[in-house]
């Protein structure tokens, strides 16, 4: 007996939006805060995600996976299926079906990169607080993908609450580029060590689509 | 006219949202001999971002919403949280704000939240005609690193007038994430009784909404005290709407923000309370006082402006000894 629960996001229906709110939040066992708010840059109100988590260090990234026409990423009893009609297959547990060139596909992959970027820190994450702004959709999704890429590298900022030696978080900051700003609280010794930084300018030549 | 009860508000809020979702809240309730019950929301417990929203929004008895927000700080876009309030004298004066002493363990315990709107035994319950007679169940907010235990609960039931089988305890120490969220949130809070101590008639206030940075969460419960306590004499902007004669704010404009203390403006609170052996009772009065209220004055139509973030100390509150790994422009 199949024992799926579907959740059709944008595939027959059309909630893109708030819906993703209430999907990011059960993909984290309902451990999450999550908003939609924007970033000012330069007039420009350019939306973000906001994501708040209370218990970051039971998220792993999804393992991905293709079956015919579809895509998935499995998560840990739940499944997020990018398709442009109902798949006839289901697999067991929660499921989420979107279609990979929509708002929600968007601010779904916004959250896949917020749990990227965590899992590039070694120390456990009691904490997650983290804003990262959502690309324009393009017909084209190779172009939806490039810019939501370039987006996050200089537009997204997160901040991780960790214990830890100061010498091993700077350290390892130090390593890590391309993933906006990135923020490491040491609730341990009261410091934050910073890598990276946003940039208005960037970010704004890609909502344009200027050279960048 | 119907009553409303602050406290059983605040009461359902946790048996229906709190209580139920306690593990996944990180944070734990039990019940005590005497049949109160303490939610550890962050003195053992990790608590977190919901929780520390909760711990607010229910010592504000349901009359608040907290919600989380970033504003530029220095450079970079802070965490920050937003109150917004209805009722606003009674949701702040006579439930959140936290002015009712009782005795526990030899000492002192300051207790807030919508017990307090019982008997009103402290001068700022006591500044609103609201109370809350008898209310089925009542709750209140301790900011401590001592689990709440059966004297405690004793003593807040006898202080303020409710049996200890009708009370919850809420318990967080400052330095945990509950612990910053629930002082930062203390910005309209902040306000209200620094306004009243100048004479202003709490009547005269209509609305009240404000935003606090929220810098750090750092374990060590003197840094701890000192960041939070930054954030709201440096960093929060309260906004009051009010119903008065513009001179009754005139008057009163230069004596509330924190930037009075000019001898002092711009020195970490972890140091200004050391310097008064972290002993509230040794700590001017002028001290606790709000970083910025904009006042809108309904009546007139006109705007007035007191105080000024200070982003340096905020900053340093932020980084503490830490900072950019790579030498970067910001550009913010």
């Amino acid at each position: 007996m199949n024992s799926s629960e579907i959740y059709d996001i944008d595939v027959r229906n059309h909630h893109s939006w708030q819906e993703m709110l209430k999907m990011i939040t059960r993909l984290c066992d309902d451990s999450a805060d999550c908003t939609f708010s924007c970033r000012n840059a330069d007039g420009w109100k350019i939306p973000t995600l906001e994501v708040r988590l209370d218990r970051p260090d039971e998220l792993e990234e999804p393992e991905r996976q293709a079956a015919g026409k579809y895509k998935a990423d499995v998560w840990k009893n739940k499944t997020v299926i990018f398709a442009d009609d109902v798949p006839e297959k289901i697999p067991d547990g929660e499921v989420f079906l979107l279609r990979e060139n929509g708002a929600a596909a968007v601010t779904y992959r916004a959250f896949r990169e917020i749990i990227r970027v965590m899992r590039k820190v070694k120390e456990k994450p009691e904490f997650l607080w983290s804003s990262v702004p959502l690309s324009p959709v393009c017909d084209t999704v190779s172009v939806t993908f490039e810019k939501e890429k370039k987006m996050y590298s200089c537009g997204a900022v997160h901040t991780l609450w960790v214990r830890g030696r100061d010498e091993d978080i700077r350290g390892e900051l130090q390593l890590i580029t391309g993933c906006g700003e990135l923020r490491v609280q040491n609730m341990a010794t009261a410091n934050t060590w910073i890598t990276g930084s946003t940039e208005d300018t960037e970010l704004l030549k890609v909502i344009k689509a200027q050279k960048y | 006219m119907e009553h409303w009860s602050v406290n059983e508000k605040a009461a359902a809020l946790l048996e229906t949202e709190v209580i139920p979702k306690a593990d996944r809240l990180n944070i734990e309730v039990y019940r005590l001999k005497n049949s109160a019950v303490v939610l550890d929301m962050g003195v053992r417990a990790k608590g977190g971002f919901r929780a520390g929203k909760y711990f607010a929004e229910v010592g504000m008895g349901g009359l608040g919403k907290l919600t989380f927000c970033m504003i530029p700080v220095s450079g970079y876009l802070m965490p920050a949280l937003q109150v917004t309030t209805e009722n606003t004298t009674v949701c702040e004066m006579a439930s959140y704000v936290a002015a009712t002493k009782v005795p526990w363990r030899g000492s002192m315990q300051v207790v807030s939240g919508p017990v307090r709107s019982i008997r009103a035994t402290d001068g700022f319950a006591k500044a609103v005609d609201y109370r809350d007679e008898n209310p089925a169940k009542a709750v209140a907010g301790v900011q401590t690193t001592e689990l709440p235990d059966e004297e405690l609960a004793e003593s807040i039931s006898e202080t303020c007038g409710i049996s200890t089988d009708r009370l919850y305890i809420m318990a967080a120490r400052t330095g945990c994430m509950v612990g910053a969220i629930q002082v930062c949130a203390r910005n309209v809070e902040q306000s209200l009784p620094t306004v009243y101590d100048r004479g202003f008639s709490m009547d005269q206030i209509v609305e009240g909404n404000a935003v606090t940075p929220l810098v750090s969460v750092v374990d060590d419960e003197d840094i701890a005290y000192g960041r939070v306590n930054d954030c709201l004499i440096y960093g929060q902007e309260t906004n009051l709407t009010v119903r008065c004669e513009d001179r009754e704010l005139t008057d009163i404009l230069d004596g509330i923000p924190f930037s009075k203390n000019r001898d002092v403006y711009g020195i970490p609170f972890q140091k200004l309370f050391a310097g008064c052996d972290r002993n509230w009772a040794n700590v001017p009065r002028d001290w606790d006082a709000p970083c910025r209220i904009n006042f809108f004055n309904a009546a007139t139509g006109h705007a007035f402006t007191t105080g000024r973030l200070n982003e340096e100390t905020l900053k340093m509150a932020f980084l503490g000894n830490g900072g950019t790994v790579h030498e970067q422009q910001r550009n913010l």
